[in-house]
């Protein structure tokens, strides 16, 4: 290039510079200035018909406020107006729509980023209908029963696992009906626990109680004994929908968006059974209990209520049962009941058909206690940590406050053979990052407790936690609403290490607190009905995923490609 | 009856016995005459035949249980006997039962199901018994024990036509307890997903229904940042206060629909500040409604403690703070009505109103001032007249350790009361004024905010006394006696007793006594509820230190 005049030169630049700013402006609006808005339509994801007076909230992603809410026009149409560049959630109600975040699975939805170039308009909003299952419980005589439980139960991922878990319990009305409403959809069960109403057991055989026709004193001079009709010493069977007695008989409900289905259970009264429980190790005057659980689905159970508990010497007799399997939890106590140490428990499973007795098993295999130290960081003042060991397959849980010094116990009358997923809570920012033992062996963060002997655990609490961001990218474009799970090493015991998400309409997600390790990271379309915690599930998927190794309290970032 | 089957027995066998005997053959020991044995044998052969009569003695009872509304028989009910050889069963589809194989014995049976009451529990405490008492023996006739039908009001809850899911209902329950009116909260219910409730298990009586208050953050029609919104308080059928609701008259058996429809209204900013209490004191707001019932409307404080808002629907209130401490406790209540946005209300915790109770006994001769003046002379008891949740009555009590003989009713609330005054001793009331009011004749009334004189009560022991019997048709007959001052029938007095009836201590003067065969659901305190009853009463004046006897009363029998 020839020299050009050196102040020319000079003024040139300036000028060069001001025509490049003021041409900037022209073509592009400064983003701060701009605000944008989230518009679209809300409609039934059953009939896909739009839906009117829906109620209708946004707020930023990480905040639970909402900024604004609305009702949706006569064609359901929403419109934010005036909103910040950033990430939001949105969520929705209606009658008979229960709130529901945007595309949201198990908890998760994907949020909506609002800013230049991106698109958050005439969005549809696919609100699901609630479904319900209603019925009407009956006796083997065909008369209503009320008043009495009906639990529902509901076959779903719990911690990437198939379990079904009880979701709620409600009475039957004065017509024997009973209602579950709002439901999502899934497979359900329902269960009835109940003691006929007219039941007369050992309360009254030959026993002096207290007031026995409830509600009516006998008359003066009139010992208040009222001996059985033995046609009416009954019980009712733990009973399904429908028509059995046992959890792996029970038929599915299975419910889609909407469905308002029908299952009605009858009770059927058979012969009540007495159960006969000795403990020669205790002694005179020691308290002495004992608590009935039942099985239900998968090991889990349910307590049983007891009315009709005799307590002797060393000898407990619970009257009134159905024929059944149950988990008796037998404790006494020492004398001074605040020592924790004193007490002393057994187990025992029983599948009772008939009248029966059992014994406590011979001493030295009581319970003993878990004891342990966490290593705690520094607590803040009032604040207290609790450790809570969790059963995946009986659902059980154990756990115990954690001390200013870190130290806990969990007396051996609470605790239960089994393999438990230890964690510790209400620490803050701070999570279990590895866990050491004598007495019981160690599987990634969990602990196989046997009952056979004193346990004491050592939990290490993490130093630093990561957060691992990136995009899902499904054929080069972001991909929104997509799961995301980061599968540690050794995912069998160590379900707490793992993080899921679910990709917001940029294609973005953010998985956080995560703990140093190595793991990988899995972008999988329509994958909330798979149980993400399974290995052998996981299988196909791992190959295309991508390896994280995690060290630090880093950002880590990753591109997955949806499966 | 079993004596006359033995003697008949007896005589058949002395009978036989004579026609037996052998006369000169038989020789018998010792001086025994042949009457004396014969005397012996009927005597042995008298109880062989009683001991054969235990043993055989079997008797059945036998019965029905039914519906007392409708007389249907009740199938599967639960029949129970108490007493030796008791038992238990359930009647068949005939709603019949029988029990067989029994000793002749005094028994009681009772019954019950599901969806009934037995007679005590649905009378409310009339005084009726639980137990039907029996005697068993080879003429017991057939029993029929009655259970009441259980009531039932259910509805439908709508707000523009459509079914409003999560609304609170609450039943109220009128009684009459003591010749008073008591409001008991009972039985409630949350709407459904459909807007439907249903509360089952009401025993017979008077109800008031209250639907609400509830809010949500239900914004207006494509509006942003609108107000919250939400449902006021209601009573059936379809008023804001407890006063001026329709009771709804359930009877045994019945199903009643109370369907109500409610607007959804704007939620109002209430906000304020609470002064008068110490450093470390906790503050307590609450909104109360005029039947005294507290709502749940969510109040925030500031973090200084002295500055309150809350969220409110429209309606009259009276906001109510307290603050505890040890040895204090302070309130404030503030009657307000809330129509829109309201701020600056200033509550003024004071030391809780404290009645003082003066009483001052006159003896009518110099001797009988011998009598040892008590601790507590008197009790008084206020009970709110207007209806009211609000739970307890308010009794005296005394000052102690602080100063022994001084009474006082303690932390009266606002509101307007019956004042009841008992003296302990052989006394009667000669008077009881408060400031002004005739206590024996009126209510009183504690404002809010400001003091109440004392309650001065003046006892005489020249009382006098009343004595009588109740007739219906020549008979004696048990009823219910009511003795009705003429000058202060809020004192009307009830007595329940089987045979002569006895009132001692009475105010000299004028009376007017009549006796019913209903006691315990008669509003006796009420002059209006005592109107159609005083025409047939008779009239009596008592003179001081009398004793009176009256000619026997007769019963009235008042229809239901």
């Amino acid at each position: 290039m020839p020299e050009s005049n050196p102040i020319s030169r000079r003024i040139i630049w300036p000028i060069a510079l001001a025509l490049a700013a003021f041409a900037q402006e022209k073509v592009t609006p400064t983003p701060a200035k701009q605000s944008f808005r989230i518009t679209g339509t809300v409609v039934s994801a059953l009939t896909a018909q739009p839906l009117a007076h829906t109620e209708v909230e946004i707020g930023w992603a990480l905040k639970s406020e909402t900024e604004q809410s609305l009702v949706t026009t006569d064609d359901g149409q929403f419109q934010f107006d005036g909103l910040p560049p950033g990430k939001y959630w949105l969520r929705a109600a209606r009658n008979g729509f229960s709130r529901q975040g945007f595309d949201e699975h198990d908890g998760y939805f994907t949020g909506i980023v609002v800013g230049p170039g991106l698109q958050s308009a005439d969005l549809i909003f696919r609100l699901r209908p609630d479904a319900s299952i209603s019925g009407m419980i009956t006796d083997e005589q065909n008369e209503l029963v009320r008043d009495v439980q009906v639990m529902l139960f509901r076959s779903g991922i719990e911690n990437g696992r198939r379990a079904t878990t009880l979701q709620g319990q409600v009475s039957s009305n004065d017509q024997g009906r009973y209602r579950f409403s709002h439901l999502s959809p899934g497979t359900y069960f329902v269960a009835v626990s109940a003691r006929p109403w007219y039941a007369q057991g050992l309360e009254q055989r030959g026993r002096r109680v207290r007031g026995r026709v409830r509600g009516v004193q006998p008359p003066e001079g009139e010992p208040d004994i009222v001996p059985p009709n033995p046609a009416l010493d009954v019980a009712y069977p733990l009973s399904y929908y429908s028509g059995a007695t046992e959890a792996n008989s029970a038929t599915p409900i299975v419910l889609k968006a909407g469905d308002r289905a029908s299952a009605d259970v009858g009770l059927t009264a058979v012969h009540a059974l007495t159960l006969r429980i000795h403990d020669p190790s205790v002694s005179p005057g020691q308290p002495f209990g004992a608590t009935l659980e039942q099985h239900v689905f998968e090991g889990r159970t349910i307590p049983v209520p007891q009315e009709n508990a005799q307590t002797r010497k060393g000898e407990i007799d619970i009257s009134g049962l159905p024929p059944g399997e149950f988990v008796v939890n037998v404790q006494s106590f020492g004398k001074d009941n605040n020592n924790a140490k004193d007490t002393h428990g057994w187990t025992q499973t029983i599948s009772l058909s008939s009248d029966a007795d059992i014994t406590a098993p011979a001493a030295g295999t009581a319970s003993a206690p878990i004891t342990g130290v966490v290593t705690l960081g520094g607590m803040p003042p009032g604040r207290r940590a609790y450790i809570q060991l969790r059963s995946r397959a009986s659902g059980n849980t154990l756990g115990a406050e954690v001390s200013p010094k870190g130290e806990f116990e969990i007396p051996p009358s609470e605790v239960r053979p089994g393999t438990y997923q230890v964690s510790v809570t209400n620490l803050p920012e701070s999570i279990v990052a590895s866990v050491a033992a004598s007495g019981a062996k160690v599987l990634g963060q969990s602990v196989v407790i046997t009952g056979a002997g004193p346990v004491q655990l050592t939990v290490t609490m993490s130093e630093g936690l990561a957060t691992v961001t990136g995009i899902a990218m499904k054929d080069e474009k972001p991909s929104g609403g997509v799961m995301i799970v980061l599968v540690p090493q050794d995912p069998e015991n160590n379900t707490a290490l793992f993080r899921r998400d679910q990709s917001d309409s940029d294609g973005s997600f953010n998985l956080r607190q995560v703990l140093p390790g190595k793991y990988t990271a899995l972008a999988i379309e329509n994958g909330w009905d798979l149980e993400w915690a399974n290995p052998s599930v996981l299988k196909p998927y791992i190959k295309d995923g991508e390896a994280v190794d995690i060290s630090g309290s880093r950002k880590y970032e990753v591109k997955l490609k949806v499966q | 009856m079993p004596e006359t089957v033995h003697s008949r027995a007896v005589r058949q066998v002395q009978v036989h016995l004579l026609s037996r005997v052998p006369r000169p053959k038989l020789r018998l020991s010792g001086d025994v005459h042949p009457t004396q044995a014969t005397a012996l044998l009927v005597f042995l052969a008298y109880l062989l035949t009683a001991q054969a009569f235990a043993q055989n003695a079997s008797f059945t009872l036998s019965g029905s249980v039914v519906n007392s509304v409708t007389g249907e028989p009740i199938p599967r009910a639960l029949v129970q006997m108490f007493a030796g050889g008791g038992n238990s069963t359930l009647t068949d589809s005939d709603g019949h039962f029988q029990f067989d194989g029994l000793a002749a014995m005094q028994t009681a049976l009772t019954a019950r199901k599901p969806g009934f009451f037995n007679e005590q529990e649905a009378s409310q405490g009339q005084g009726m018994s639980a137990l039907t008492r029996i005697t068993i023996g080879p003429n017991t006739s057939s029993v029929v024990l009655k259970l009441v039908p259980e009531g039932i009001i259910s509805g439908h809850v709508t707000a523009d036509g459509e079914g409003i899911e999560n609304i609170p209902v609450k039943l109220v329950h009128l009684r009459i307890i003591d010749g008073r009116r008591r409001w008991e909260q009972t039985g409630n219910a949350t709407t459904d997903s459909d807007g439907e409730f249903r509360i089952a298990s009401l025993v017979p009586g008077m109800y008031y229904a209250a639907f609400g208050p509830n809010w949500g953050p239900l914004a207006a029609v494509g509006n942003p940042k609108s107000r919250e919104r939400g449902y006021a308080e209601v009573f059936f059928p379809g008023v804001p206060d407890l006063a001026s609701a329709a009771p709804i008259d359930l009877s045994g058996g019945q199903q009643f629909e109370a369907d109500i429809s409610l607007k959804a209204e704007p939620l109002y900013h209430v906000s304020g500040a609470v002064s008068g209490y110490a450093a470390g004191q906790g503050v307590n707001l609450s909104f109360v409604n005029s039947a005294g019932d507290t709502l749940p409307f969510p109040v925030q404080f500031s973090r200084q403690g002295s500055e309150f808002q809350a969220q409110v629907t429209s309606g009259s209130y009276t906001l109510h703070a307290e603050a505890f401490s040890e040895n204090s406790s302070l309130q404030a209540n503030l009657p307000v009505t809330i129509s829109a946005d309201t701020a600056g209300i200033h509550l003024v915790l004071e030391p809780d109103v404290s009645i003082p109770v003066i009483v001052r006994t006159e003896f009518s001769s110099s001797q009988a001032a011998k009598v040892v003046p008590q601790n507590m002379p008197v009790t008084v008891q206020l009970t709110s007249s207007l209806p009211s949740l609000a739970a307890s009555d308010y009794f005296s009590s005394l000052d102690a350790p602080a100063n022994p003989s001084a009474l006082a009713l303690r932390d009266v609330e606002p509101g307007r009361y019956a004042a009841q005054v008992t003296p302990n001793g052989p006394f009667y009331v000669q008077s009881a004024q408060c400031g002004g009011i005739d206590l024996l004749r009126d209510d009183l009334t504690v404002p809010a905010g400001s003091r109440v004189p004392p309650i001065e009560v003046v006892l005489r022991d020249d009382g006098a006394s009343l004595t009588g019997t109740v007739n219906s048709e020549g008979q004696s007959a048990r009823g219910a006696v009511f003795l009705v001052p003429d000058r202060t029938p809020r004192q009307t007095k009830m007595a329940r007793e089987q045979g002569q009836f006895r009132f001692t201590n009475l105010a000299p003067g004028d009376y007017g006594v009549f006796a019913a065969d209903r006691g315990a659901d008669l509003e006796y305190t009420n002059s209006e509820a005592l109107s159609p009853y005083l025409g047939k009463a008779a009239h009596v004046t008592l003179p001081p230190n009398g004793n009176v006897n009256l000619p026997p009363l007769d019963l009235i029998h008042a229809g239901k």
